[in-house]
């Protein structure tokens, strides 16, 4: 057993010949690494029986015909090799959702619904509050759209089927179940920072627990044991206000803080400098931040299922034990958390942006 | 981990006594309580679901029980740390990881689904597998669940994890997830539940919703989420109930001796030891202790000086309660102090 920092690096670059010993993270308040012999030797349940295991998907044989239809391959790369994400069919005449911020700025566009390949896309608009972008291919067969639920109730605990993996020819399932509450999702930091870290004390006043190095904060002159009244004016109630004031700001920017020290008040501009993304423990749980979608906050409501997805098998219809689309997915959130748009608000974003 | 060294005989043992356990179960379920045998459903004799009709059976069962396991399931949070439990009795008796609590006796925050928080004490823990007990110290009636005792989950069962997924979130609620028993050992199970930071100390559930397990780690891999089973706390429950710290590690660090920390600073003279500055938020303030107080006797010991003094604090550990006998203004005072860590 060690707990070591050496070792928990490590866990992100085991190779095949090391994957006997894994380290192994524990969830709770600590981390402890731990390795243990693992797998066949102890026969475990066989792959293909596990929740996504191919004996498994077998059952799911009438989700994978509709994602064959209804779901579409999308390709940025010149020859179309690299499936960079799925998108949605949502009209006959080849209408396709997908998600905006993971097709920004590339300039090869080309898409594959069932094993058709269509080379000239038209990107036609892209709606910034859902990430959602809306492509168009030319076509002669009119396309299978899928069938949007007109039933609100998302049940906890159904079955819900993502596009997984895919060949040239063939869609794949992957599995999963709708496990939260569906919600509101909103922003968990800002690109810029002041370069202080907060704590709430007893009097519920953000006090300044400590203050890095070399940043705007300490060089206004911030000092521990500060209270943060107001932030160009806004008063400071709970951190997404914060937050809120920060996500429209570019480092460099300043940023007027009014505090308390000793009982006097102190006004202090404090240049903002940009984020150093440190990864958090359960972004490395997840996988690092390459496993996640980049954009991954800021919906204003998603149905959270636990699909293991990667950010490039997002984009594709979320489909219920009917194969019925009663969302599409947005976004990879976590190791147990992919979120995607509601069917409801689905429906109007495709009546807004086709119109 | 502990794999490498399991005896024959151990192992002879073992597999002897799951044949009668499995007896006995049989027995049992017809008997008492066939909806709680989680072999009675047919989607855990299958090695897969077959059809439709099996996949909605899964589906059912989850969702019939999904409800009274949400409300069991809690958030704990210690300072700033999050992790789960699970309240497995009326008067909120709570399983959860030795990892979260990592101290026996210690006051902690538990936050129900309905947000509403509770003060809670750890209980007893076990430090090689992880389990550990606390229990709810407001009195009240408290939402729980029923724990497995038939030992008869199974590789391949269907099972469900729930958790508070990175802290408390009361518009989100506890998080379930869906999987299957991957990989089962003495003290850990294996399932493709994926958990992650939060989940410590949550409850895995068979179909039935029957307890049959705590998260514990998770590897790289989605498919490894290992939980402490049922019988690991089973088989410590009085232990676990009267407040021991069993075992040496790794998931719980056991105190040591001259590891209590008072948190005031102090002068030898002829009455005894004279307090000068007294930690802010430190175990003496928390206590009472005030500058200028002059400590007279330590657990019922006159003290001669401050070595004195010394010698009996080395054999205290973190998180002991002390008794002083302090002079105030001419007045002498007993005070209890629990100690803090160094």
């Amino acid at each position: 057993m060690n707990t070591d920092d050496r070792k928990i690096s490590s866990v992100w670059n085991v190779t095949a010949s090391q994957m006997a010993f894994i380290p192994m993270l524990i969830l709770g308040v600590s981390l402890f690494v731990v390795s243990t012999q693992l797998s066949s030797a102890q026969g475990g349940l066989p792959a293909d029986q596990r929740i996504n295991g191919k004996r498994v998907w077998a059952a799911f044989e009438p989700h994978r015909e509709i994602l064959q239809r209804s779901s579409a391959v999308i390709y940025t790369d010149e020859r179309a090799r690299v499936k960079s994400l799925y998108g949605t069919v949502v009209s006959e005449d080849g209408h396709i959702l997908t998600k905006a911020s993971e097709i920004e700025g590339k300039s090869h566009l080309s898409v594959r619904i069932g094993s058709d390949l269509y080379s000239e896309v038209d990107l036609l608009g892209v709606d910034d509050e859902w990430d959602i972008a809306l492509l168009k291919v030319s076509t002669e067969q009119p396309l299978t759209p899928i069938v949007l639920s007109s039933d609100d109730d998302v049940r906890q605990g159904h079955w819900v089927v993502s596009n997984g993996s895919t060949t040239r020819i063939q869609r794949r399932v992957r599995l999963g179940i709708v496990s939260a509450e569906t919600r509101k999702i909103s922003a968990t930091k800002s690109h810029v920072v002041l370069g202080v870290e907060f704590e709430k004390d007893k009097e519920s006043q953000w006090k300044v627990a400590n203050v890095s190095e070399d940043k705007g904060a300490q060089k206004a002159g911030i000092q521990v044991g500060d209270v943060i009244i107001s932030a160009d004016g806004t008063e400071l109630d709970e951190r997404e206000d914060l937050i809120e004031l920060l996500k429209k700001k570019q480092p460099g920017d300043k940023v007027a803080i009014e505090l308390k020290r000793d009982e006097k008040k102190l006004r202090l501009d404090v240049e903002l400098s940009a984020r150093e993304e440190k990864m958090t423990r359960n972004e490395q749980m997840s996988g690092g931040e390459d496993q996640l979608s980049s954009r991954r906050s800021e919906f204003p409501r998603v149905i959270d299922h636990d699909t293991p997805l990667t950010k490039v098998s997002v984009g594709g219809p979320l489909l219920n034990l009917d194969g019925v689309c009663i969302g599409m997915n947005i976004a990879r959130a976590s190791r147990v958390s992919t979120f995607a748009i509601p069917a409801r608000e689905l429906r109007e974003i495709i009546a807004k942006m086709i119109e | 981990m502990h794999q490498s060294c399991y005896l024959p005989l151990r192992y002879l043992c073992r597999q002897l006594w799951r044949i009668l356990c499995c007896r006995f179960i049989v027995t049992g379920c017809v008997l008492v309580a066939g909806n709680l045998c989680a072999g009675a459903f047919m989607f855990n004799q299958q090695e897969v679901p077959k059809s439709k009709a099996d996949l909605v059976a899964i589906q059912n069962a989850l969702v019939e029980n999904l409800e009274a396991c949400r409300m069991a399931t809690v958030s704990i949070r210690i300072g700033e740390g999050f992790g789960s439990g699970v309240i497995v009795s009326p008067e909120g008796l709570i399983l959860t990881a030795a990892h979260v609590t990592a101290e026996v006796n210690e006051e902690m925050t538990v936050i129900l689904n309905d947000g509403s928080e509770h003060k809670a004490l750890s209980m007893g823990l076990h430090s090689e597998s992880d389990a550990a007990m606390m229990r709810i110290i407001d009195e009240g009636e408290y939402p729980y669940v029923e724990i497995n005792k038939d030992n008869d989950y199974r590789l391949g069962h269907w099972v469900f994890a729930l958790g508070h997924s990175g802290g408390f979130d009361l518009e989100r609620g506890a998080v379930v997830r869906l999987g299957r028993i991957v990989m089962e050992n003495d003290s850990t199970l294996h399932t493709d539940c994926k958990v992650i930071g939060g989940d410590s100390g949550g409850p895995l559930f068979g179909m039935s919703g029957e307890l049959i397990g705590i998260h514990s780690r998770v590897s790289a891999s989605l498919e490894q989420n290992m939980h402490v089973p049922m019988r690991e706390y089973l088989k410590h429950w009085d232990a676990l109930k009267g407040n021991e710290f069993l075992g040496d590690g790794p998931f719980a660090e056991r105190p040591v001796k001259g590891s209590g920390f008072l948190g005031f600073a102090s002068t030898d003279t002829d009455e005894g030891l004279l307090i000068g500055e007294v930690l802010e938020d430190g175990p003496a303030a928390n206590a009472g202790i005030e500058t200028g107080d002059v400590i007279l006797e330590l657990e019922g010991e006159a003290l001669t000086d401050k070595e004195h003094f010394q010698s009996i604090l080395k054999e205290k550990t973190r998180g002991e309660e002390v008794e002083l006998l302090i002079m105030r203004n001419g007045e002498q005072k007993k005070l209890t102090v629990k100690l803090g860590e160094k």
